[in-house]
């Protein structure tokens, strides 16, 4: 009997101990409300062994089971690997295309055209000036006009490549960093796994460590693109194409190297760089890598391909978008300074330096475009006569101004070969331009139409993640109430059964006393 | 479906990111009546949008141009039409002293009215327009004629300028000349205007040596010399009728330019903000949701 009662004891204790634990996960739970990646968790409860107990009064003379209570079987992790292997990939594409969206933003805002304050506009002004110095070659003020004219249209040129330039190098040293952030987590995530196997190995469940994990492993995933599946030790194998990153607690590092230092000279930023004055056609490298700017290996040496993610939207945005929109304008001032440049030769100054055989625009590249500063010093240099001593003559000024509308570049934006211009020329200088611009809007409006669709199926499956791993406070609140009120109960077996022994021990056995 | 806390607070935070980026963009809309700012706001649009720019800049230019062109032609005829009336004079002047009812004092008075008309010729045919020479071709800079002056008598007038046709494009291909030369043939007559200068001395001599004969040979020259001019005269007529009918016809296209690159790049300000009072209803909506989420769980419940 005595026995019995203080089973009974033992079992509520169980009891009490086992709902203690369960409003403990609840409680973590609700901690971990507001956590990033926190998978809630939820106690299993199940009953202990029970025991066999002699009944001397069963027909059979067997024992019959006695119940031992309550315990926490485990604290079982509400996980989803499905939803959660198919979020990171699309997390990975909608971190890619919202690098390339904001890129396109950036340089968007870095070649305004908005009412007239662009390039296209200083373009038409500096026709304009042309045409106006052919109807008035003589008039000081008018060649002035069209040095002016040239010096707006330059620096806007140059401001712009500057501009792209430079964002190219932001870009490049942002590359750097995220680098630097891939390697802290793969190195932590190394280390995590060799936790995880020890907590396997000794029967653990270690949950906290399990969504560290899957956190890491997402945030290689938004980085790089990279895909990751569990061992069943428990550890994560993280992969970027077909290199390992990370097997078990080994984390291969990734590096951004600059070529240049270790390679031949730097080829210039863009390639489609001809000499100034030179009549040749302009290459037109569209999405092509300029030489100065890092690139990424793996620390065994092989070149590392990175396409999805933060990283992999960087690399394109920096290496095809600000490229193409650099070569756009390499493009615009090679054919702008060599047409401009042959022509001008042609032509004689003012009277009495007649100056002739002088090229309007120097320098290399739409960075370094630039008015002759001889001209620019002196405006009577401006050949707008095509005879010496013809001051009223502005056939040559005339001739410049013609270029506005002449055929010279094909649908690309490539200058076509001299003498073909009939055949495969289709646009101007400024319409080609014009393209250039809309053909950015055009990518701007895809990178953020694709941006908008993947947001949405990611906002999506976090939502149906959300719905399984997420944490209820209301949930929670229900489970800590039924907690509390199975505690209370058990509390109350207890003291039912102290009770019972407190009648065995202080009242039993008074006779004789 | 379960719903945890942290779907209802991504939910509304979504709604009002998306809202409130509507809202802004049509309070920038509203805000300079502009539906262009990027590119990628219309990309064709704005691809339109800077060609046409390009083509109103282009046809202001070729507007400027004739308004140059009609200025340059005008002070050229104004010239002309000078020098018209000087040959007429000189033709009424010897038509009368063909007579040989006057004696040598009339004569030599009427050389003297003769060689009036030569300097005043001289400085017509010098005649500049914003300080540039019209008659002078290329040679905009210096005088034109330059008067040869034996005894203090113009006998001639030497031409400093050459046979350069200032051309200028009225629109696209399409160039005029601007200036006239007045020491070239006219096809038709075989005569260049500027003869009428050494018709005039001629006619100042015959007068001087009274012969009447001579006189009267120089009226059938003079008429020649007002044919030519007249002609000339009229031919630069035509050319400012021709860029009269140009301008008329360039401004209507650039009416019609300007009323296409504002449907382009431009929001009706009444659409604007009608859609900007939309928008704001609809965000403060989903503010007042947001609001709601901030109600009692059922943890406020437990005992």
């Amino acid at each position: 009997m005595a026995n019995l009662i203080f089973g009974g004891i033992q079992t509520a204790l169980t009891a009490l101990r086992a709902q203690q634990q369960a409003q403990l996960v609840s409680d973590h739970n609700v901690a971990n409300a507001n956590t990033p990646g926190y998978t809630r968790q939820e106690a299993v409860l199940g009953t202990r062994s029970p025991l066999g107990a002699v009944a001397f009064n069963r027909a059979s003379g067997g024992a019959i089971q006695m119940g031992q209570g309550a315990q926490v079987e485990l604290t079982r992790r509400m996980a989803y690997d499905f939803y959660d292997d198919r979020l990171r990939t699309e997390v990975s594409v909608e971190k890619q295309w919202l690098e390339r969206a904001d890129v396109l933003r950036h340089v968007e805002a870095m070649l305004p055209e908005k009412d007239g304050s662009g390039i296209a506009e200083r373009l038409s002004e500096f026709w304009s000036s042309w045409q106006q110095l052919s109807t008035d070659s003589a008039d000081p003020a008018v060649r002035r006009s069209v040095r002016d004219a040239g010096v707006r249209l330059s620096q806007s040129i140059n401001e712009r490549a500057d501009g792209l330039v430079n964002f190219q190098r932001y870009q490049d040293a942002r590359l750097g960093r995220l680098v630097e952030e891939v390697n802290q987590a793969a190195a932590r995530l190394a280390k995590l796994n060799e936790r995880i196997v020890v907590a396997f190995k000794a029967d653990n469940q270690p949950n906290d460590l399990l969504d560290e994990r899957d956190r890491l492993r997402s945030q290689l995933s938004e980085l790089t693109g990279s895909t990751s599946y569990i061992q069943n030790d428990g550890s994560a194998v993280v992969s970027i194409g077909r290199h390992v990153l990370v097997a078990r607690q080994n984390a291969q590092l990734l590096r951004a190297v600059n070529p240049a230092a270790t390679a031949a000279p730097a080829p210039p930023v863009n390639p489609a760089n001809p000499a100034a004055g030179g009549a040749a056609p302009v290459p037109a490298p569209t999405g092509t890598v300029s030489g100065h700017l890092r690139q990424l290996q793996w620390e065994d040496g092989q070149a590392a391909e990175v396409k999805m993610g933060t990283i992999g939207g960087l690399l394109i945005g920096r290496d095809k978008e600000v490229a193409a929109r650099i070569s756009a304008l390499e493009r615009l001032s090679n054919t702008l300074r060599s047409e401009v440049n042959a022509v001008h030769k042609t032509g004689f100054g003012l009277p009495p330096a007649n100056a002739t055989g002088q090229d309007f625009f120097v320098g290399n590249g739409a960075a370094q475009l630039a008015i002759n500063p001889l001209l620019e010093a002196n405006v009577g240099g401006v050949a707008a006569a095509s005879v010496s001593a013809s001051p009223g003559d502005g056939s040559v000024a005339l001739k410049i101004s013609q270029l506005e509308s002449r055929l010279l570049m094909d649908a690309e934006g490539t200058r076509v070969p001299a003498g073909t211009e009939a055949v495969g020329a289709t646009r101007s200088m400024l319409e080609s331009w014009a393209d250039a611009v809309a053909a950015l809007g055009a990518d701007a409006v895809r990178a953020q139409r694709e941006l908008d669709s993947h947001s949405a199926i990611v906002e999506q499956l976090t939502t149906q993640r959300d719905s399984v791993t997420g944490v209820s406070l209301d949930e929670e609140a229900a489970r800590v109430m039924r907690s509390q009120r199975a505690y209370q109960a058990a509390a109350r077996v207890l003291t039912n059964f102290d009770q019972m022994a407190e009648e065995v021990v202080m009242r039993l056995g008074m006779v004789g006393r | 479906m379960r719903v945890t806390n942290q779907m209802m607070y991504a939910d509304v935070l979504a709604n009002l990111q998306a809202h409130g980026k509507k809202l802004a963009r049509l309070q920038v809309e509203a805000g300079d009546g502009k539906k262009l700012h990027m590119p990628s706001d219309n990309f064709v649009a704005m691809g339109d949008a800077l060609t046409l720019r390009g083509a109103i800049q282009s046809n202001q230019t070729y507007l400027n141009n004739i308004s140059t062109a009609r200025e340059f032609l005008s002070a050229s005829a104004t010239a002309m039409d000078g020098l018209s009336t000087i040959i007429q004079s000189g033709l009424a002047i010897a038509v009368r002293a063909a007579s040989d009812t006057f004696g040598p004092t009339e004569r030599d008075t009427y050389a003297k009215q003769v060689d009036n008309l030569i300097a005043e010729a001289v400085n017509v045919l010098n005649a500049t327009h914003r300080e540039q020479y019209v008659f002078g071709g290329f040679k905009t800079s210096t005088a034109a004629f330059t008067a040869v002056e034996v005894q203090k008598s113009i006998t001639a007038a030497k031409y400093n300028g050459d046979s350069g046709l200032r051309k200028i494009e009225i629109e696209p291909g399409q160039t005029l000349t601007m200036n006239v030369l007045l020491n070239q043939e006219v096809p038709e007559l075989k005569i260049a205007p500027a003869r009428m200068l050494s018709t005039l001395v001629n006619l100042r001599e015959a007068l001087r040596k009274g012969l009447a004969p001579d006189v009267g040979f120089q009226i059938g020259e003079l008429q020649g010399d007002l044919d030519a001019m007249i002609r000339l005269t009229g031919e630069a007529g035509g050319r400012l009728m021709r860029l009269t009918a140009t301008q008329d016809r360039l401004e209507k296209v650039q009416i019609g330019l300007s009323n296409t690159l504002q449907t382009a790049e431009d929001r009706p300000m009444a659409q604007a903000v009608l859609a900007l009072k939309e928008e704001e209803t609809v965000y403060q909506a989903a503010l007042a949701t947001a609001g709601a989420l901030n109600r009692n769980t059922l943890f406020d419940y437990l005992r």
